[in-house]
């Protein structure tokens, strides 16, 4: 017995090492797809959304109806670094199209 | 507090102006001896032919087909559309300079009194609403069939766009930035694949010149079975490179027309056109 | 304890099948693969390469790779990020923009040491 408990949380702490299991909370779930909203509307309002957001967001509201919060919040982080990239494209952008004047 | 936001709007606006520092009709001159340098064998009316002025396996399959162009029957219908009155008796002649006849090569203008850009398809349903009627959606259907009969009646003419005023020219500059600036997942700009690489194939699609893009929309491709007109193009090209398409008559889409259609001012109307 | 209720046997076929799983994902797809998927690095898009049907010229031919890209960080950086050494450059950024994930770009890495 002994053995087989120490054998299985070995292979609980290896199963955590590799899938990164977390608890998660509806709230957590919320407030990560609420961040990645807003960050998706400054792609928005910059003219430069990746139309990738879109269906992430989606499917991360889902995920958050059918009360998979671990999948909804890695969802709507995936969402929030891509708007935040867009973001940083916007930014980039506001000097570097001059280099792609025809000269 | 607003009107301090729009005095720094307009600064940074004109601050890119200055930074760009040319005027339309310069970048116009560049734009167009860009390509008639790079391709010296083209004639410039040609360029109106997109990727078959470069292609010529392309083109000879084109031409194959022109004896019975794919879009006759959507002509013919546009031809209806634009002559059948409104409930109210009027029709589109009523709204439009020379009853809407050879007036394709003056879209998009800049209306002075509204600070906006006019696009023909915009003005199509302007006169529908000003009548009484619903507006038609954009980008494909009866709209598009009714703006190739309208392009049919111009065949020849020379595009001729006017930037008349100092708000003009912002929408203008805006357009051109947006032609410009890489967007999307793939970081790509309109000019990186149209300027930069025309002529040269990605996987098996010869990139067709700028110059010359608006001069025959709108266009029937063989991939939509009808036609579409020129902000449908720019959204399939924005989710080429994973953008998220804007809606048809946007803001944005009609100032980067008002750009891209003065890029090929001096270049004749030949629309409707077939494309794969 | 935890396995009081739980069937031992049951818990450790769950456990080792999701760590299995974890592992198979990674190596999904090989470095060929990644390159020539149009929804992945659809290089042929650009690059004539390997037995690609159908390349694109828009891009340098992608051939002998070891000799011409003896570090292997160089030849990562610009499939990284290809902006940094030509500001306009028409190629995607597949590591910065998460087009490819690191896992894949070191597939497509060893794959392209292979042409
Ligand atoms: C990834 C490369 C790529 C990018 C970026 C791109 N396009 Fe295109 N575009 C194409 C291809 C491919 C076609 C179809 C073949 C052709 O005509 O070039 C096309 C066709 C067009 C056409 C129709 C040409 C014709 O003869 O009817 C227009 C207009 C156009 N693009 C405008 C744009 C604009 C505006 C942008 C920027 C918002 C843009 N494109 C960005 C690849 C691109
Ligand atoms: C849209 C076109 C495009 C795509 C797609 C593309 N490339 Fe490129 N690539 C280029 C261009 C253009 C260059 C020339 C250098 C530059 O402008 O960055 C280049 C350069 C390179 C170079 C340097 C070549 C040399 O001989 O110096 C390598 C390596 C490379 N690309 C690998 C790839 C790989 C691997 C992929 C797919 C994952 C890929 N590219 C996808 C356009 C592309």
């Amino acid at each position: 017995m002994k053995i087989k408990s120490l054998l299985l949380s070995f292979l609980i702490f290896l199963s955590c090492l590799t899938t990164t299991v977390q608890a998660a909370t509806q709230s957590q779930a919320k407030e990560a797809i609420l961040t990645a909203h807003n960050l998706w509307d400054k792609t928005k309002t910059a003219g430069h959304e990746w139309n990738t957001i879109k269906p992430l967001m989606a499917q991360a509201t889902q995920a958050l109806q059918e009360n998979d919060y671990i999948t909804a919040i890695a969802l709507a982080k995936k969402a929030s670094t891509q708007s935040k990239l867009a973001l940083v494209q916007a930014e980039r952008e506001k000097t570097n199209w001059l280099n792609n004047l025809p000269k | 507090m607003k009107n301090l936001l729009n005095i720094l709007v307009i600064f940074t606006s004109l601050g890119c102006i200055n930074i760009a520092n040319a005027t339309p009709e310069q970048d116009k001159e560049t734009f167009q001896r860009f390509y008639m340098e790079r391709f010296p064998d083209v004639s410039k009316e040609d360029f109106g032919n997109g990727v078959y002025a470069l292609d010529q396996d392309a083109r000879d399959q084109w031409e194959s087909m022109s004896d019975f162009p794919p879009y006759e029957d959507d002509l013919e219908a546009g031809e209806e559309l634009f002559n059948n009155p409104f409930k109210n008796g009027k029709n589109y002649a009523n709204c439009f300079k020379n009853g809407g006849e050879n007036i394709r090569q003056n879209y998009p203008k800049f209306d002075t009194e509204r600070n906006s850009v006019i696009t023909l398809e915009l003005a199509i349903n302007e006169c529908r609403m000003k009548n009484g009627e619903s507006a038609l959606p954009y980008q494909k259907g009866d709209i598009a069939k009714i703006s190739a009969y309208m392009a049919s009646t111009s065949e020849g003419s020379l595009i001729e766009i006017k930037v008349p005023n100092d708000n003009a020219l912002i929408a203008y500059e805006e357009g051109k930035q947006y032609f410009y600036s890489k967007r999307g997942q793939l970081n790509f700009s309109c000019a990186n694949c149209h300027i930069q690489n025309v002529g040269r194939k990605a996987r098996s699609e010869t990139l067709s010149p700028a110059l010359g893009h608006p001069t025959h929309f709108p266009v029937y491709r063989m991939a939509w079975q009808n036609f579409g007109t020129l902000h449908r193009r720019f959204a399939s090209c924005n989710k080429q490179v994973r953008a998220q398409p804007l809606a048809g008559q946007s803001e944005d889409y009609r100032n980067l027309e008002y750009f891209l259609t003065y890029m090929s001012n001096g270049l004749p109307i030949n629309g409707p056109a077939s494309r794969k | 304890m935890l396995s009081i209720k739980i069937p031992f046997k049951f818990l450790f076929i769950i456990v080792a099948l999701s760590i299995i799983s974890n592992i198979a994902l990674a190596s999904e797809m090989d470095g060929k693969k990644i390159a020539f998927d149009r929804k992945k690095g659809n290089c042929l898009a650009c690059h004539a390469m390997d037995d690609g049907d159908m390349p694109g010229n828009i891009g340098p031919p992608l051939i002998v790779m070891k000799t011409r890209f003896p570090d292997r960080a160089i030849l990562k950086a610009q499939i990284w990020d290809a902006t940094i050494k030509n500001p306009i450059s028409i190629m995607p950024p597949f590591g910065k923009h998460h087009i490819l994930s690191d896992a894949e770009i070191e597939k497509l890495l060893d794959y392209l040491y292979t042409l």
